[in-house]
């Protein structure tokens, strides 16, 4: 098999810091090459400049043995190369047509012709087993069909090579299975792909060849069947990963938070939360295990209020709290770490003890009379630095300049100084450092231990499994499986994760 | 920082008179001429000082009103409007109550501030409650506030006798005293520098000072930290309402002692320039005003003086707006890096 | 008929301003700044008339100098991207200042003596009214079924999803700038040529801001904003039909009538989701990651 890419010594750094340090790698025609990594890893950034966005401070690129210059993505589609973004290049007011049209970018003429597109698009999509209409307007597609729709444009530019980046984040297990039959689909036509994604099990299951990038470099470059996931979890960590924390025995106490039959409607109007109920107790965590988009995130946001809820309950230290002022919730006890600190949890351009002191300002020990005694605070927020190890230049600079897990330790830390009854965090750790998760678990148990009660909310089933004494999978805005962490192995949750409930599933695990 | 803080504005005061220049020069006239013209009207007699403190006191009031709701995220184009109808609140009060001065004057600010505030209210009703656009209707509501007050001083409050439309003289209990004898500067400066030390006390020391801040940077972090976003935005314009309205106030009683059509030649507008030049901070708004004070009142000399009209120094403004907001030297262009 | 043919006569010069600020909006561009527009476009289209005697060329002097005016606001808001709205706003403080001094200087003190020579009339309209109309069409067709009407929309919609696909999200911006300041120009030259026969400082009076109420009323869509601006025109041909009458409602509350409108229609109608969803908002082309 011939090679079809090979990317030799590519290097490119941000402000000094290397994201890619001397990466070279080989994609065979016809083969999956999946990329590996943490968040930060390098992954994205490399891919960047595979598909002409970013340029290499070093490096060559080379396509069936020609060196090639990508300045742009008209030069990456030029040789053949295409790309699924995390987030869709799509236009969600437009159709399916009319975004193809705009991605082909040909100048000839004034008028567009919808017909010769449509019917290519037909073509592509039933050599697929896709089922899209060209005239289908993309923001009323499922996310799933978006995704297709990114992979016709790419195919519809006669691609060779397809960059798949992160693709199962968004998709339900189901499309996942779905889109592992494209992949086949495309080996067989002879294409090649590059899956990049930090899921072990997924690139065992899809890959010919995989790569782990850590910290910039690669790490190492193998074939899936010469290694293993617990192999290729050191790769990706560089140390053997403990997957467990210190915690003692639950203690648990009254109910603090109590769901029953929530439903919440999405952005698009469907109902994203459909009869939900569980119970967190005081001293538990409760960890609710899922595949991103089963109604999560409308879920959290209606407990803290940012969110209107359609009907159930929603009882907080036995108070009906459902669609009251997120103030008022607040003002329970309740701290939310959310899934998006930068747009929802810190004010990026202003300094970093502001952000510490977001809650203090109103209480009558940080005030002078009715004014707002500014050294008691930047005291107090010195204090919680101090105490939770935040590097930063200075208590005065804007937080916009802390590393990532640096702003998310501040973003816990204010949470947790709280001293919270129910702490709601949503992907903790997402994008944090290795050092850092293992600091911010440390904390929440430290604060289950307190007596605090945790929902944890994650996409990374190994917090789940490290953090939680109860385990509930969301799934289409339902809790369709409950058990204990003792009770629970990876299969079982794996298949209400899937949607699966029927009673082999729970003899299994048992 | 601190000193790119001052840098900042000087180089867009002398981008814009140095455009300005090429402007003057096109219609004829000698740019430096015209400019040491307003320069003496502002500046060159003490009586001449006096009036541009006067005038300095309304770009005050304006600028801070333009600020205080920059602050919370609302572009509030509707100072003008909120001027006159606190200018005619302030004027019903001045001039049919009768009360010893003591009493008269706070009396009339407060008539002034609730006019203005309740106007600016009113935007702040229809932004919180059908998410209407502060941009469009705080502009409908300028016309609108005009032409309330063109009528009134048409018909109900016009003065018996005379054909101009204006109403009768405010009582001299109303009338702002005098700060300097033989010139026009009230009492109205301190009061203007008064509410600009609140403005910056308010700021940097109160808790709803800093929800409003929080509110401005973004929405959705106010929001998730529990601040009542829509009690913040009816606050932002009420308070920034208010602002225009005694702007309005310093009008009808330092200065024409009296309510009538043309009450202000479009100082609502001055304070959006008062307010960006000065960074909408405490400190840069009063030496803004100052400027634009004397921009105003040497305007009024070239055009007493020269062929020019006073919307020259309109000009001036909108240049040294632009010239704040568009960072002429620094490349916009992210590079591939 | 006539009251017909006072409306069409109120609607034509916000119309034209209209379509000129749909351009901009639906490419993204919040335009604040199309009262300054329409009144340099008023200014310069009086200055052409009266110097060549011909309305039309006096029409073609209001689009250059209008066109001037978007290459300059473009350059402010898309290649410096500075605040859309502060801009604008500045953009119409300029114009008040740079028309009027501009007309003291050549037509000199007397304010609107300034008779000019209007536009040719085809029939009961005159030809810019026709045109208005026309343009409904064309608008339509060139936003839905050309290249360049997709790449307004996708941009702004969606500007980094076209910065994928390499079209450059600044010159499509700039362009429709660039054209749509030029029909906001004919807007304007048609209130001091067609509609009213003379300039007078300051004569948009609002204008520019109804023709911005009119494309969110109208959905942003070619007909629903032309149909927008007809229920402008009529609020404000009846603002004329009461005052000629002599009807016993004082003038200054029927000259209200068109800004009340817009605030109630702003209200009720002027929910930001139905915009386009990058309006207003600056394209950084982010390369890193």
């Amino acid at each position: 098999m011939s090679v079809m890419l090979e990317l030799k010594n590519i290097s490119r750094s941000f402000g000094g810091v290397f994201a890619n340090k001397d990466i070279s790698l080989r994609v065979e025609e016809g083969t999956v090459y999946s990329l590996l990594g943490e968040n930060g890893a390098g992954k994205s950034t490399l891919m960047n400049v595979l598909y002409g966005l970013l340029d290499p401070d070093s490096g060559e690129i080379f396509i069936d043995g020609q060196k090639v210059e990508i300045r742009s993505p008209k030069d990456a589609i030029s040789h053949g190369i295409g790309m699924v973004h995390q987030h869709f290049m799509l236009v969600n007011a437009l159709s399916v047509v009319e975004n193809i049209i705009l991605a082909m970018d040909d100048t000839k003429g004034i008028f567009i012709d919808k017909d010769k597109m449509s019917k290519r698009i037909r073509e592509i999509s039933k050599l697929y087993g896709f089922n899209i209409d060209p005239d289908e307007i993309v923001g009323e597609m499922s996310v799933g069909q978006q995704q297709r729709v990114e992979i016709v444009k790419a195919i519809y530019h006669d691609c060779r090579l397809l960059i798949l980046d992160e693709p199962t984040a968004v998709l339900t297990p189901q499309e996942t299975e779905e889109l592992y039959v494209i992949i086949d689909q495309l080996r067989s036509e002879k294409k090649s792909v590059i899956f990049i994604s930090h899921k072990l099990h997924e690139v065992m299951h899809v890959s010919n060849m995989i790569g782990v990038l850590r910290n910039g470099e690669m790490v190492a470059s193998i074939k899936k069947e010469d290694t293993n996931e617990a192999e290729l979890a050191a790769y990706m960590v560089g140390k053997k990963v403990n997957f467990t924390v210190e915690k003692d025995e639950m203690k648990a106490g009254d109910t603090v938070l109590e769901v029953s039959d929530l439903m919440v409607k999405s952005h698009k109007g469907n109902m994203a939360v459909n009869g939900l109920s569980l119970k967190v107790r005081a001293g538990e965590i409760y960890g609710v295990a899922g595949v991103d988009g089963n109604g999560q995130t409308e879920f959290v946001e209606a407990i803290t209020g940012l969110c209107r809820a359609e009907g159930g309950t929603i009882r907080i230290l036995g108070k009906d709290m459902i669609n009251h002022e997120p103030g008022e919730v607040l003002s329970l006890g309740v701290s939310h770490i959310p899934e998006d600190r930068q747009k929802m949890a810190i004010l990026m351009k202003n300094s970093l003890m502001e952000n510490m002191v977001m809650y203090d300002y109103k209480k009558p020990e940080y005030k002078k009379g009715p004014f707002i005694d500014w050294k008691k605070e930047a005291a107090h927020a010195q204090d919680i630095i101090t105490k939770y190890n935040i590097k930063a230049p200075g208590l005065y600079t804007n937080i916009e300049f802390l590393s990532g897990g640096n702003q998310q330790k501040a973003v816990v830390a204010r949470e947790l100084e709280k001293s919270p009854k129910l702490l709601l965090a949503v992907d903790p750790t997402r994008g944090v450092d290795i050092g850092a998760i293992e600091f911010i678990h440390k904390e929440i148990v430290k604060a289950r231990t307190a007596g605090c009660a945790v929902l944890l909310v994650s996409s990374e089933l190994d917090e789940i499994f490290a953090l939680s004494d109860t385990i509930g999978v969301i799934y289409e805005g339902q809790i369709i499986g409950e058990m204990d962490r003792k009770d629970a192995t990876i299969e079982k949750v794996g298949l209400y994760m899937a949607g699966m409930q029927d009673k082999e599933s729970a003899e299994m695990g048992a | 920082m601190k000193v790119q803080k001052v840098v900042k504005p000087l180089l867009s005061i002398v981008l814009a008179l140095a455009v300005g220049a090429l402007v003057i020069a096109l219609v004829g006239e000698n740019p430096l001429e015209i400019y040491k013209a307003m320069l003496t009207g502002a500046f060159g007699s003490k009586g001449a000082t006096a009036t541009t403190l006067v005038k300095t006191t309304t770009m005050i009031f304006v600028g801070l009103s333009y600020g205080f709701a920059y602050k919370g995220g609302l572009v509030n184009i509707g100072i003008e409007g909120q001027l006159y109808m606190g200018g005619l609140l302030c004027s019903l009060v001045a001039i049919y109550i009768k009360l010893p001065s003591a009493i008269h004057i706070p009396l009339c600010l407060l008539a002034g501030f609730v006019g203005g505030a309740v106007w600016g209210g009113i935007v702040g009703i229809l932004k919180v409650k059908f998410k209407a656009s502060e941009m469009i209707t705080t502009v409908m509501m300028n016309y609108i506030a005009i032409y309330i007050v063109e009528y009134m001083v048409n018909g109900p409050i016009k003065e018996p006798k005379g054909t101009f439309p204006q109403s009768e003289k405010i009582q001299v209990t109303a009338q702002l005293p005098n700060l300097l004898p033989k010139t026009t500067l009230t009492i109205g400066i301190i009061l203007a520098l008064i509410a600009a030390v609140i403005y910056i006390i308010y700021w940097k020391y109160t808790s709803t000072g800093f929800e409003i801040k929080m509110l401005g940077a973004s929405r959705d972090v106010a929001r998730y930290a529990g601040i009542r976003v829509n009690k913040m935005v009816m606050i932002s314009m009420l308070v920034s309402g208010g602002l225009g309205g005694l702007a309005g106030c310093m009008e009808v009683m330092g200065v024409q002692h009296k309510i009538m059509e043309g009450l202000t030649a479009g100082y609502g507008f001055d304070g959006i320039a008062v307010s960006l030049l000065g960074g909408n901070s405490g400190i840069g708004i009063l030496f803004s005003s100052i400027l634009f004070g004397a921009l105003r009142v040497g305007g009024n000399a070239i055009q007493m003086f020269t062929s020019l009209p006073i919307a020259v120094i309109y000009i001036l403004q909108a240049l040294v707006i632009l010239f704040v907001v568009v960072d002429v030297f620094k490349s916009e262009r992210r590079k591939k890096a | 008929m006539s009251f017909i043919r006072a409306v069409l006569e109120s609607s034509t010069s916000i119309l034209f301003a209209s379509f000129g600020v749909l351009i901009m909006q639906l490419a993204g561009v919040l335009n604040i700044g199309a009262e300054g527009m329409m009144l340099v476009g008023a200014f310069f289209g009086v200055l052409g008339s009266s110097l060549t005697g011909n309305a039309f060329i006096g029409t073609l002097f209001a689009i250059a100098a209008a066109g001037i005016t978007g290459v300059l606001f473009g350059y402010c808001t898309v290649i410096k991207k500075a605040n859309q709205v502060v801009v604008g706003i500045a953009f119409n403080i300029l114009a008040s200042g740079l028309t009027t001094t501009l007309y003291r200087h050549i037509f000199g003190m007397k304010s609107d003596s300034t008779k000019v020579v209007g536009y040719t009339d085809l029939g009961p309209f005159s030809l810019p009214v026709y045109l208005g109309i026309a343009l409904i069409f064309v608008l339509s067709v060139l936003l839905y079924k050309t290249k360049y009407g997709l790449k307004i929309r996708g941009v702004g919609e969606y500007p980094m999803a076209l910065d994928s696909f390499g079209l450059s999200v600044d010159r499509i911006r700039f362009l429709s700038i660039i054209f749509g300041s030029m029909l906001i120009g004919v807007g304007g030259a048609y209130l001091s040529l067609g509609q009213l026969s003379f300039f007078t400082e300051d004569m948009v009076t609002g204008r520019g801001y109804i023709a911005l109420a009119a494309v969110i009323f109208g959905r942003y869509s070619p007909v629903g904003t032309f149909l927008a601006v007809l229920v402008f025109g009529t609020g404000e041909a009846l603002v004329y039909r009461l005052q000629a009458i002599g009807s016993g409602v004082p003038t200054q509350m029927i000259l209200m009538i068109p800004y009340l409108l817009t605030v109630i229609v702003v209200a009720f109608f002027g929910q930001k989701g139905e915009g386009p969803a990058a309006l207003g908002v600056p394209f950084f082309k982010n390369a890193k990651e």
